[in-house]
């Protein structure tokens, strides 16, 4: 008996539990937007953020002088600025060292208070003296101060070794005083400076991609609210507290979890790594926003996030290109295919390793049980393995024909990329048995080689890459040993810091959309991995590809830089400094009663998320 | 023991339990007959074509892969996945193959080496009794107090990948359970005449745990272990589905039951249409465990003293 | 009994100082290089390796381990549980946000456990070794077998992709926009389930419960096997007693014998097990809370030990450890009171 009356219990729960659902899910909400994706931001302080969860939060807070024009990512349209500077109108000096915008009266922040030019020139200022390790700040500390971060230039002005000598328990020692004081006084408040109603910016060197630097889409340049912020307990401007709020712990960082800025949306609130909610911002300058709220929810497991899709409870989903398959079918759903991403996907090999240590090397000598350190500094050995990897294959399988083929650092369609096809490497066996047979002298064809090579696990297209060179390198010569092994990430992350990683496989993904920022990572002597490809290389990008870099960054004349970017392309293939895999092309995954998406590659989280400024459902 | 056999084989369940355990272990002996490997680790999954989608049963093996395998010098035998293909093109039938013999290695291995701390620090602790029974007990008590499934993930992720790993995280957080239950036993046991006894007649200690104390107590040691094979299986699978366990592409099933995860359900029209990629390691693992559970739970009937004689 | 709690209470700092110590020597076996892996996740980031060492030193996790212990517990004394980098948020606010949504999980699963469990125990031991008895048994033993991730993907599968009754995470957006936004809706207890009805929102109410269904049938479902056959054992043990005996022989009803005689004494050790049974499901929300996207200490439990992020995993453990020695203590306590002949010592 007791046993019925638990089941109808549980059946009477079930049944009600049903209802509520069919009656809430077939009326979608008009007024509401709910985008569920994967990891949530790390914070809402725009010159912390560094990560795409973050910056397509602020992207919807806060607002920057100027903005991309829409799909573009050339063409700029004025938003704080009322005008966006070019050569022709004046705002940009002759040299290229200054810009000047004029400031749109009547803005208003989320508090009510009205923007003011000296709200901008604080938020730079601020940027600048933040500038966290790890952060974004360099980005806008190379233009207006000349320096890759505002340590450095303390350091060099107070003559001290390093940026804690000048501490003593976290107190400046007072003969240091002036120093730090005149890095505030001397350098950052110069750099950017209030004229009336205009913002003045004094570049320390010419630098083409500086307007993309301040482009809507980059937190860093985001314009904060003065008075509020120090309310908050920010920076209070004076240039001898400066050195208290630089580079805090993430606890100490007052702008954390709270927002003011003048975008369309007001934060409403933020449940880390679960929900975040925002609401209209009756009150922006460009008149308000259609949709009344806006949701993101943080749900790292696929399955909930296709089910939630299906059933009409996201309206805007994240989709692994792997699971693309499961969902163009879905009914009411539509998949916009084909949408250009600024990332692209690189196999690196070191010219010289760090030998200390390295078990990843073998025997360490070209006996067949191993490599000397510096393996790949022999181009036929680079060559070798240009020719050995199954592009298409990969893309079409692997990347299940999600990406396109880049001939050198640059994804398409930035300055550098091009279609040539004598500069594209393909898939040869007999062409890499012929480098191979020509590397170290022959030595290396009739004794072997063995080593290992890397992948961060569960990253299952790296894995793909690994074992494609280690199958084809065993065709080409059985003495080939690659043997590919998966690290845990910080293992990974270890190996490549210190140097010991043969082969690695990493992306990049635009921080703005200029060749810029592409040619230094991959091509530089202090590129963010080309750093670290060993003595031999630096010495060769010193040479070669460092002063074009540099001429293409003072250069105003795209024509002239065009070409510049198009040679290092031409070097990076001769010389085949790495792998070039592939640049991924991404999809959008919608409800098809989302209306107003456009794609532009270089916004936070597009093409999966959306500048919801212009979304509406109907 | 004649006793115990008897019953085992009298009880259905158990019956079946047995039987099922047989399988396995034919399947594991004969692994490399009915699934030859391509690669000089045969627990490499091989791929059967580099598609990142799972391919259904009877998928044939691709040119390119075909082309692969031959210039290896390794002839492909099996031009089909009778099982289809996991995620990224793996052989699902060749990774449950070769999954057998990893998952008796797992769960016995880990049983074993938690079963000997476990009896080690429990044994001590009880026969010696005082402060070194405090100072083992209360050490086992802060293991016991991480929840188990966390620590043997904190512990893989630090030591990293591989199945050598992912023993050594289970062992070094498994043995607590045995070792409360010997000690339990053994304090029972400990004042009895017959141990007494030997005392009295100046038999070393060690000689008194492991000839004395031990045979009369280990019993419920050995039940809890048999059940415990299958459940390690099930935790290393877990480890596996939270992305700690054995390295992608190696033959352990609680990987090709991650690989299906995201795959669990399908295009909708097409619900399930990738059924086998979660079907097949998931039946393999519930059957693997089911035989263990079958066993131990008879096992455990059997040499219950409250239940002697009633069945 | 007062002497007994005292002592067992002054064994739980002891406790609480060996989980820490445990955790934090297991992370020192990384070095500080693999330790920035928790803060940074793209080496792009990185500009040049001097950031690599600015960050190492910022987070000092290059401290040798006595150190870095010391530092750690400094900053705990001043009930400072650091940063979870996981979480995005303090330890101690990851804790408060997530302890609620994780315990209401639990209290609600356990009563069906009870509930079936016990009831179930009971038929299979008066039925002993019949069909009845052998069938339950079997499908306790089957379930027990079936891997947590495999069942509770299963039933997401069902109740929401096919059926759409049991939505995964722990509240609808429309719920979510009333309960965290606003004044109008007062968190009295964080169990949303409570606090919805104190608040008189029968809508949130169902809302929460229809979250909750899908995490309930995936946490208890094995531990009901595991109640089952603690009950069918005490209570076979109670049937053969001789007080039964006795009752039977007298001519009592059968009914009576087993629900009132027998049922009555044999659960006093199921007592102690749900008690028990509680704490270990704390531990088993790992894998439950992942599947179910539910945002409780489970899921961020396993993305930090992932993540190497020991300030979350000590967190946690600390937690987890705390509850289990009080949970424990509550156990033998309410045992004691239960049954006249233990005597605590």
């Amino acid at each position: 008996m007791k046993s019925k009356k638990i089941l109808s219990i549980f059946l009477a729960l079930f049944l009600i539990a049903g209802m509520g659902t069919i009656v809430s899910a077939q009326v979608p909400n008009p007024d509401r937007i709910v985008y569920a994706e994967i990891g949530g931001p790390e914070t809402l302080d725009p010159h912390w953020c560094y990560d795409t969860a973050s910056g397509e939060v602020i992207f919807e807070i806060y607002d920057n002088l100027i903005a991309y024009d829409k799909e573009s990512i050339e063409d700029f349209v004025p938003m704080i600025s009322t005008e966006v500077p070019t050569a022709e109108n004046g705002l940009i000096s002759e040299d290229g060292l200054t810009y000047t915008f004029p400031i749109r009266e009547g803005v208003k922040f989320h508090n009510g208070a009205v923007l003011t030019p000296e709200d901008v020139a604080y938020s730079f200022k601020r940027g600048m003296i933040f500038d966290r390790a790890g952060g974004p700040s360099w980005m806008i500390i190379e233009p207006l101060l000349g320096y890759e971060s505002i340590e450095e230039l303390a350091v060099g002005l107070a003559g001290v070794e390093n940026y804690s000598d000048m501490f003593d328990d976290g107190e400046l020692l007072p003969e240091y005083k002036d120093a730090m004081v005149k890095v505030c006084t001397d350098y950052v408040d110069k750099a950017v400076a209030v004229d009336g109603n205009k913002v003045i910016f004094n570049l320390a060197q010419a630098y083409s991609p500086f307007m993309k630097i301040l482009s809507h889409g980059a937190g860093w340049s985001a314009i904060i609210n003065k008075a509020w912020s120090i309310e908050q307990g920010a920076w209070d401007g004076k240039a001898d507290t400066w050195w208290e709020y630089h580079d805090p712990q993430n606890e100490e960082d007052p702008l954390y979890s709270v927002t003011c800025g003048t975008g369309p949306f007001k934060l409403v609130r933020w449940v880390p790594e679960e929900t975040l909610m925002l609401e209209r911002f009756d009150d922006h300058w460009r008149g308000p926003a259609k949709l009344k709220e806006v949701v993101f929810q943080y749900i790292n497991e696929w399955t909930t996030r296709k089910l939630m899709l299906q059933r009409g409870d996201a309206d805007i989903i994240y989709v692994p290109v792997t699971n693309m398959n499961e969902v163009e079918e879905m009914e009411g759903v539509e998949v916009i295919k084909g949408l250009p991403t600024l990332i692209n996907v690189v196999t690196n090999m070191p010219w010289e390793l760090n030998a200390e240590g390295n078990a990843n090397l073998g025997s360490g000598k070209l006996d067949g049980e191993g490599i000397p350190a510096n393996f790949f500094s022999d181009i036929h050995v680079r060559r070798g393995f240009s020719y050995l990897f199954p592009y298409d294959t990969f893309i079409e399988k692997t990347a299940q024909g999600q990406g396109i083929r880049n001939p050198g650092p640059f994804p398409k369609p930035l300055q550098g990329y091009t279609e040539d096809p004598e500069l594209y490497y393909q898939f040869d066996i007999e062409k890499a048995k012929e480098e191979f047979k020509l590397a170290w002298d022959g030595e290396l064809w009739e004794k072997g080689c063995k080593f290992n090579i890397f992948y961060n696990e569960g990253n299952d297209v790296r894995k793909a890459v690994c074992d494609m060179l280690s199958t084809y390198a065993k065709i080409v010569n059985p003495k080939f040993e690659l043997t590919p092994v998966g690290v845990q990430w910080s293992s990974y992350l270890k190996q490549f810091l210190a140097e010991q990683l043969p082969m690695f496989t990493i992306g990049w993904l635009a921080d703005y959309a200029d060749a810029y920022n592409w040619a230094p990572t991959y091509l530089g002597t202090n590129g963010t991995y080309s750093g670290f490809y060993g003595k031999p290389y630096l010495d060769f990008a010193k040479e070669n590809t460092d002063p074009l870099i540099e001429k293409a960054l003072k250069s105003v004349d795209p024509q002239e830089q065009k070409a510049i970017y198009e040679e290092l392309t031409r070097i990076a293939h001769e010389q085949a400094v790495s792998l070039y895999l592939y640049q991924p092309i991404g999809i959008h995954v919608q409800r098809d009663w989302v209306k107003g998406w456009y794609h532009n590659s270089v916004i936070s989280g597009l093409p999966e998320g959306a500048d919801f400024y212009y979304i509406y459902k109907e | 023991m004649y006793r115990i056999i008897k019953k085992l084989l009298g009880n259905s369940a158990s019956l079946i339990g047995l039987l099922l355990l047989l399988v396995f272990i034919l399947i594991a002996i004969i692994a490399p007959y009915i699934a030859p490997p391509l690669f000089p680790d045969p627990y490499q999954i091989p791929r059967m074509s580099w598609d990142i989608e799972p391919q259904p049963p009877g998928f044939s093996i691709t040119d390119d892969m075909r082309f692969i395998y031959e210039s290896l010098g390794k002839p492909v035998t099996r031009e089909q996945a009778i099982f289809g293909t996991a995620q990224g093109g793996y052989d699902i039938f060749y990774g449950l193959i070769w999954g057998t013999r990893t998952a008796f290695r797992v769960g016995i291995i880990t049983v074993v080496f938690s079963m000997f701390i476990g009896i080690i620090v429990g044994s001590i602790a009880a026969y010696f009794g005082g402060w070194i029974d405090e100072v083992l007990m209360r050490l086992t008590d802060i293991f016991l107090s991480i929840p188990f499934l966390v620590a043997a993930m904190v512990l893989t992720t630090i030591l990293g990948r591989g199945l050598d790993k992912v023993i050594i995280a289970l062992v070094a957080f498994g043995w607590m359970g045995y070792a409360r239950v010997i000690r339990g036993s053994i304090l029972s046991t400990k004042e009895e005449a017959y141990v007494m006894a030997a005392k009295a007649l100046g038999v070393k200690d060690f000689r008194i745990i492991a000839f004395h104390l031990l045979p009369n107590t280990i019993f419920p040691v050995l039940v809890q272990a048999s059940m415990n094979i299958g459940s390690m299986v099930v935790t290393a699978a877990a480890l596996s589905f939270l992305g700690v366990g054995a390295p992608l592409g190696y033959a352990d099933w609680g990987q090709m039951v991650s690989f299906a995860r995201n795959w669990i359900i399908g295009a909708p029209g097409k619900a399930g249409e990738y059924w086998y990629a979660v079907f097949f390691p998931g039946i393999f693992i519930i059957l693997f465990v089911l035989s263990w559970n079958l066993v131990g739970d008879t096992l455990r009937d059997i040499l219950d003293p409250r239940l002697r004689g009633e069945l | 009994m007062l002497s007994y709690i005292i002592r067992r209470l002054l064994i739980l700092p002891l406790i609480l100082f060996g989980v820490t110590f445990l955790i934090f020597a297991l992370f020192s076996l990384l070095s500080p290089m693999e330790r920035l892996a928790t803060y940074i996740n793209n080496p792009s980031v990185l500009k040049n390796p001097q950031a690599a060492q600015r960050l190492i030193e910022k987070y000092h996790l290059d401290d040798p381990f006595p150190a870095g212990y010391i530092y750690w517990v400094q900053s705990l004394m001043r009930l400072d549980f650091g940063w979870s980098p996981t979480a995005n948020q303090p330890v101690w606010e990851a804790i408060k946000q997530r302890f609620p949504a994780t315990m209401e999980l639990v209290f609600y699963s356990i009563i069906p456990v009870i509930l079936v469990g016990i009831w179930l125990g009971v038929i299979s031991s008066v039925h002993h070794n019949d069909l009845l008895d052998q069938t339950i048994r079997v499908t306790a033993i089957i379930g027990w077998s079936l891997p947590t991730f495999i069942f509770g993907l299963l039933v997401l599968f069902i109740f929401y992709g096919i059926l759409g009754w049991l939505p995964p995470g722990r509240l609808s957006t429309w719920a979510q926009y009333i309960v965290y936004t606003g004044d109008s809706f007062k968190h009295y207890t964080h169990f949303i389930t409570i606090d919805a009805l104190l608040n008189g929102r029968l809508d949130i109410f169902w809302d929460a419960i229809k979250h909750l269904i899908g995490p309930i049938i995936t946490l208890s479902y094995i531990s009901w096997a595991y109640l089952l056959r603690i009950t069918r054992s005490s209570m076979l043990d109670t049937l053969r007693k001789d007080y039964i005996r006795t009752a039977r022989a007298k001519g009592v009803e059968e009914k009576k014998v087993i629900h009132q005689h027998a049922q009555k004494n044999a659960l006093i050790p199921v007592v102690t097990v749900a008690g028990m049974m509680i704490i270990q499901m704390l531990g088993g929300v790992v894998i439950t809370e992942t599947v179910f996207t539910y945002p409780g200490l489970g899921y961020w439990a396993a993305s930090s030990a992932q993540q190497l992020d020991y300030g979350s995993v000590i967190g946690f453990a600390l937690l987890f450890a705390f509850m289990m020695v009080i949970g424990n203590l509550v156990v033998d306590i309410s045992y004691a009171l239960i049954d006249p002949r233990v005597k605590l010592e």
